[in-house]
């Protein structure tokens, strides 16, 4: 299995990304992988769906000499995002309070879209829209800031 | 011992004698010939690798060559590239390569194939290097040696129609001993044994003075 | 040269190295692909580095790890390269596996790059999913598909793979969602597994089969045989692909699974922090294969023969007798509501299940077979016209297996007798000639019109 990194920090860093992209939109791709990213992350709020806990191979393979299991194997460990969801949660109450998940998921995505493919509405409405996302994106920047020790 | 025509190739099929598979195509049955088709991989004698083709090398290893340096020899000779449908394969003039046929060919004992190009492709230059004879109980996809004869590299894409079979009756069923071959249930090209049965030719005779 | 620096430089190696891997030739999807996928996914890790702090260590450090797994997986598409693995086989599961795994994202597709390559180990076959919560620089999923090297032509082996289709669809969040619902609660509603005690109390029960009792004894350390709660679900979620092995690939799948890991583990009844005893996966198979009819299978076909043949496999792959109570662990009402609401998300997401095979489909396949002719909708009746038929892998694939029962038996040439590998092959090759068979069908402008 590939090894990866520490959540709340890459959060975070796609967050500011996503609000200095906001205040000066530059479309490219490399922008559009920022946005393809931050729409799995509210796919995966939209869905419940932060564990990851995928098994190597179809079986284990026992073949220490003595028989017992091997250790390095370990156990498997429930990768969760225990600080993304509180701040994605704090954001959305923040800033969306009286959407549903479902809403704030489909409109938030709607937007990256626009975004994405430098298709963005010249209306009022979109503005307003893209304001508070701004500030959707700074909540949940602040939410995923290291804690001051 | 005949040539069998397009009746005779189709009843022998419809028994169940002679199997060539698939036929994709009605226009690939001849008069008295089935059109070939190209298939998927290619070998191609490496540059860098051996300096000669030595029969000895083939020859059973006693205390001239170890297995290992045979089986490297062996391994090492061509290099071989996988097409896919769709995709080209450039024989630049003078190459050899050896490429399966797309089908599949089965023959009972009381006929025999010989494989030539097809004109269309002959004209271009591409050459089957030698009319291949394809024995009696043959079962396998047949490896074709197309070199390229002109001055410019040939194009050739796996499922193209490149070569042609014609069937011959033999004048009594071949015995069964006599049927069977290195190359017998061959799933892609493989070199042959040019020592084989000739060993004693390749090593000098001490003679005493 | 501090951290910031290299690994700016390292980005450069990256690129020089993607440079390399096109040296080769690619099949089943071309390298386009994952070359403009890796040139993206470095501009925009080179236009966040960039202005990184240096003394931003946490940033540093996740930055780090992007690079390196930019580095592990531009090695593995070059290991992905023509020549190295069945591409027909391939390019047959990508049909059935892209559907399901397409992520609505921000243009509302998102298919997966899907990559072959070989690996040592018999228990190499997996693939990796890039579905770590951690996703930073990512456009399109990279799925790698890693198989044993020494199993290359093995293709009624890879039959597999559609457990391990199981594990990608578990990574689309939509189909998470409907899998944990509908799939996974019904299998977890109840039983001996429900929770960590009851499965620790059930694993240690004075009455379970004697192999496990003497697993239980061998391994001094009473912690191997306490479930944990992450254990139990990684178990399930094996059940779970399980299922889809068999939803998707059929019998093939059951025959691969039994092969494969009764080779790996004779004894049926070792388990581990991932995967729970072979014994209790059959069991469930057993009742998924009931619900699924395919005892049904062999009584369909008029050919005495034939119906010999698929009872055979049958009874020993899905098993002739019902599991004993201890391995007995999910119902066979359990088993039916999840298997039907797994073939339901998949048909909603465009993935076919395996369809039975008709007597007309398939018996020209097994006497293929029998006759040491690769299997294929190959028209072999002599017509003049021959009609070549569009005929489903999977059908193949079973058509192989079932030769595989009997390599030693029937063949018009009753000397010659086939290996496995040679069997494979026969397969492999056959299913090569159906792809030429479909692309020369499907030609608008076919010779023959």
């Amino acid at each position: 299995m590939y090894k990866r990194d520490d959540s709340r920090t890459v959060y975070r860093i796609l967050a500011q990304e996503a609000v200095h992209q906001l205040d000066q939109p530059q479309p490219s791709t490399e922008s559009k992988i920022l946005f393809t990213n931050l729409a799995r992350l509210l796919e995966r709020y939209r869905y419940d769906a932060f564990s990851s806990n995928v098994a190597p191979g179809i079986l284990e393979v026992f073949t220490t000499q003595t028989g017992t299991p091997r250790a390095e194997r370990g156990e498997p460990t429930e990768k969760t995002v225990p600080d993304v969801l509180p701040a994605l949660q704090a954001a959305h109450v923040r800033v969306y309070q009286t959407l549903s998940k479902e809403d704030l998921v489909q409109s938030l995505k709607a937007l990256l879209a626009q975004l994405a493919t430098a298709k963005v509405h010249n209306d009022a409405h979109t503005k307003e829209e893209l304001a508070k996302a701004r500030l959707f994106f700074v909540a949940l920047c602040e939410g995923l800031q290291e804690p001051h020790t | 011992m005949s040539a069998l025509v397009k009746k005779a190739i189709l009843q022998n099929m419809a028994e169940g004698q002679l199997v060539v598979s698939p036929i994709l195509s009605k226009r690939q049955i001849g008069a008295s010939s089935i059109d070939l088709r190209l298939g998927n991989v290619f070998l191609m004698v490496r540059a860098r690798g051996l300096s000669d083709v030595d029969p000895l090398r083939f020859a059973s290893p006693a205390d001239e060559m170890s297995d290992h340096a045979v089986e490297q020899a062996r391994r090492q000779k061509h290099e071989r590239y996988e097409a896919p449908f769709g995709r080209k394969f450039l024989l630049h003039p003078g190459m050899l390569a050896l490429v399966p046929t797309l089908e599949w060919i089965k023959l009972p004992p009381t006929l025999q194939g010989i494989v030539t190009a097809r004109s269309s492709w002959a004209r271009e230059g591409l050459s089957i290097a030698t009319a291949s004879l394809i024995h009696p109980g043959y079962k396998g996809v047949i490896t074709l040696e197309l070199a390229n004869l002109g001055q410019i590299p040939l194009g050739l894409y796996p499922g193209l129609r490149i070569a042609q079979i014609a069937f011959y009756s033999l004048n009594e069923p071949a015995a069964e001993k006599d049927m069977g071959s290195i190359f017998d249930m061959a799933f892609e090209p493989g070199e042959g044994n040019v020592a084989r049965g000739d060993e004693c030719f390749l090593r000098e005779k001490k003679t005493s003075t | 040269m501090n951290a910031k620096q290299f690994l700016l430089q390292e980005c450069e190696n990256v690129r020089a190295t993607l440079h390399d891997v096109l040296r080769h030739d690619y099949a089943a999807g071309s390298s386009k692909e994952f070359y403009n996928e890796f040139r993206e996914r470095l501009g925009f890790l080179e236009l966040l580095l960039k202005p990184a702090d240096p003394s931003d260590v946490s940033a540093l450090g996740t930055f780090a790890s992007e690079v390196s797994l930019l580095s592990t997986i531009v090695h593995h598409m070059e290991r992905s390269h023509s020549g190295e693995f069945p591409w027909p086989f391939t390019e047959y599961l990508q049909t059935l596996a892209t559907p399901l795994c397409k992520e609505g994202l921000v243009d509302n597709e998102g298919e997966p790059i899907i990559r072959v390559y070989a690996e040592g180990g018999l228990d190499s076959y997996q693939i990796n999913l890039e579905n770590d919560l951690s996703v930073l620089n990512v456009g399109r999923r990279i799925f790698t598909i890693v198989f044993p090297r020494t199993l290359r032509h093995h293709v009624l082996l890879h039959a597999i793979f559609g457990h391990e289709i199981g594990h990608a669809a578990w990574t689309i969040p939509k189909h998470r969602a409907d899998l944990q619902n509908k799939v996974l609660g019904p299998l977890r509603s109840s039983g001996p597994l429900t929770s960590t005690s009851q499965a620790t109390a059930w694993l240690r029960d004075t009455n379970a089969p004697q192999p496990i009792v003497d697993l239980r004894n061998q391994y001094a350390d009473s912690e191997y045989s306490a479930i944990k709660r992450n254990q139990l679900d990684s178990w399930f979620e094996e059940f779970m692909c399980d299922l889809f092995g068999l939803v998707t690939f059929g019998g093939s799948f059951l025959a691969a699974h039994q092969t494969l890991l009764l080779a790996l583990d004779p004894s049926g009844h070792r388990w581990g922090p991932y995967h729970p005893p072979y014994i209790c996966r059959k069991a469930m198979l057993w009742h998924a294969c009931n619900h699924l009819k395919w005892r049904d299978l062999a009584a369909s076909f008029s050919d005495q023969f034939l119906r010999g043949d698929v009872e055979n496999f049958v009874n020993n792959y899905c098993g002739a007798a019902p599991p004993g109570p201890w391995e007995d662990v999910i119902t066979a009402a359990q088993v039916a509501t999840a298997v039907d609401a797994l073939q339901t998300i998949l048909a909603e997401a465009g993935t076919s299940c395996f369809p039975m095979p008709s007597e007309s489909a398939f018996a020209p396949l097994v006497q293929m077979v029998n006759r040491q002719v690769p299997p294929c909708g190959s028209d072999l009746s002599g017509s003049a016209d021959p009609v070549n038929r569009n005929v489903d892998f999977r059908h193949i694939l079973l058509a192989g297996w079932l030769g595989a029962e009997k390599l030693a038996a029937v063949s018009d040439d009753a000397k010659q007798n086939l290996s496995f590998l040679q069997l494979n092959k026969l397969c492999e090759m056959g299913l090569l000639q159906q792809r030429a068979i479909d692309l020369h069908n499907a030609s608008k402008d076919g010779e023959d019109s």
